[in-house]
């Protein structure tokens, strides 16, 4: 479909208007001022952990998207479920959930306790709420890519003798790489974007737990300017990530 | 006819609404000023919404339909347009150290939960370790100070955090939890002042509710729940 109607052309004008108009509004009311030391921490915290979560989604959750893309599987529907959850979760719940889980009287915290890992309040904490709530974001699109490679691909690489190891990284990976990485960059601005699991789970501590998020919530209530400011930053870095990854695709395509 | 009274008839049974805007930790008092209010006002609802005392004072500044606004500090009235005439103090509260049994000790707390500094209940505890630093030594207020995990917005939160296990101590008010409270010298004065605010769609209402709050019954349900009554 090359040229759409006039009539989806309209029809999509609302949605394009709800998404440029906060953006214009930032740009035109923000005060651009020189970022504080707090602002600054927060910049990094959220730097640290929300790359440290991406390479994370990156590792575990490749093997995960080719373990769903697999045709049969006993329990697929529930791992499906399971995968979904995170982006479907409130992210307060999402924090509350995880502090009952890993929390120091968590299910699975209170042991983790008597051997000296107490996850609550820490930057690992904040990493994985990040995790949890982008993960989806990662593992589904990828899986929808493996699933779209032709499957006598598989049966020609066995055929010339290739093992299940070249078959992925000789193979499948580079064809899916262009997914990969977009999925990737989702997973990651969701990840930097994410504000009421880390809240709830890791709490809020300048330079330690501070995300950026975090800090223009917490901005907002004692002064708008310095949240608007704040916001604009967050905007920068996200716009400054995601225009290099386009920026790497559009050079793989050329 | 019968159609232009039916819907006349329903607009002047309506409810009218009274929004109080209250901080988080006047929850459980103000319910009992409600239900009392409600009881004396038939027709009229009053809807309560509870947060951070900083979060309630930027959402009336941009233009929440507060009638009425209790804060837990008097600083979260700045830039508040309210008349000047209707604000008063209706309560006081102390401070209390929960997971430790005295103030000094606090240092040897690994994990400190508190509010954060802009909330009113952490501005106060800012003031009450300072207070307690002086007598207490630098070293005494460094090491409390590194011990703090995490800083909340809202009191609260603090409570749920230490009730959860994640705090060793945390520092709330009396009225929150029972704990041991900070030594008189350490104690911070904290008012609650009650304002009616000048865009309030509800004034006249506004003005009886501060009056019932400020009334022997109003006085009963905060005295209730442990606050102090000017």
């Amino acid at each position: 479909m090359r040229r759409g109607s006039l009539g989806a052309i309209l029809l999509a004008v609302p949605l394009i208007l709800l998404l440029v108009l906060p953006i214009v509004a930032l740009l035109l009311r923000a005060p651009i001022a020189a970022p504080s030391g707090d602002a600054l921490e927060a910049v990094w915290v959220s730097l640290r952990t929300s790359t440290l979560a991406a390479a994370a989604i990156l590792l575990f959750g490749t093997p995960l998207a080719l373990l769903l893309a697999r045709r049969h599987l006993p329990a697929k529907g529930v791992l499906e479920v399971l995968v979904i959850l995170p982006a479907v979760l409130p992210p307060a719940a999402a924090g509350l959930a995880l502090l009952l889980a890993l929390g120091r009287r968590g299910v699975f915290g209170e042991p983790l306790q008597g051997l000296g890992i107490a996850l609550p309040f820490t930057a690992s904490a904040v990493v994985l709420a990040q995790m949890y709530v982008a993960a989806p974001f990662f593992v589904r699109p990828l899986a929808s890519a493996f699933r779209a490679l032709p499957a006598d691909l598989e049966e020609a690489a066995l055929i010339d003798g290739a093992g299940a190891s070249a078959l992925f990284w000789r193979i499948a990976l580079p064809l899916v790489r262009r997914p990969l990485i977009a999925a990737l960059t989702l997973a990651w601005a969701r990840a930097l974007g994410e504000f009421g699991a880390t809240a709830l789970f890791a709490g809020s501590r300048v330079g330690v737990t501070q995300t950026l998020p975090l800090a223009v919530y917490l901005g907002f209530e004692t002064d708008i300017d310095v949240a608007a400011s704040l916001s604009l930053l967050l905007l920068a870095v996200a716009v400054a990530v995601i225009g290099a990854t386009l920026l790497l695709q559009r050079r793989e395509e050329a | 006819m019968v159609t232009v009274l039916a819907p006349l008839a329903l607009l002047l049974s309506a409810p009218r609404t009274l929004e109080v805007y209250a901080a988080v930790s006047l929850r459980e008092a103000f319910r009992g000023v409600a239900r009392a209010f409600e009881r004396t006002h038939p027709g009229v609802a009053v809807r309560l919404t509870f947060s951070g005392s900083q979060t309630l004072a930027a959402q009336i500044q941009n233009g929440a339909p507060a009638d009425v606004f209790a804060s837990a500090a008097p600083k979260n009235l700045r830039n508040l347009a309210y008349d000047p005439s209707s604000r008063r103090v209706f309560a006081t509260n102390r401070l209390v150290l929960l997971g430790k049994k005295d103030l000094r000790s606090l240092a040897s707390a690994r994990r400190i939960v508190l509010a954060a500094p802009f909330v009113p209940a952490g501005g106060y505890t800012g003031q009450a370790l300072t207070q307690a630093g002086k007598r207490f030594g630098a070293t005494w207020l460094a090491s409390v100070r590194s011990h703090i995990v995490s800083q909340e917005n809202d009191v609260r939160t603090v409570l749920a955090k230490f009730r959860l296990g994640e705090a060793d101590a945390a520092i709330v008010y009396a009225t929150d939890a029972k704990g041991t409270p900070l030594p008189r010298p350490f104690q911070p004065r904290i008012e609650y002042p009650v304002v009616r605010l000048t865009e309030a769609p509800e004034p006249s209402l506004a003005k009886e509710f501060i009056g019932l709050l400020l009334s022997p019954v109003g006085k009963r349900c905060l005295k209730a729940r442990g606050f102090g009554v000017p």
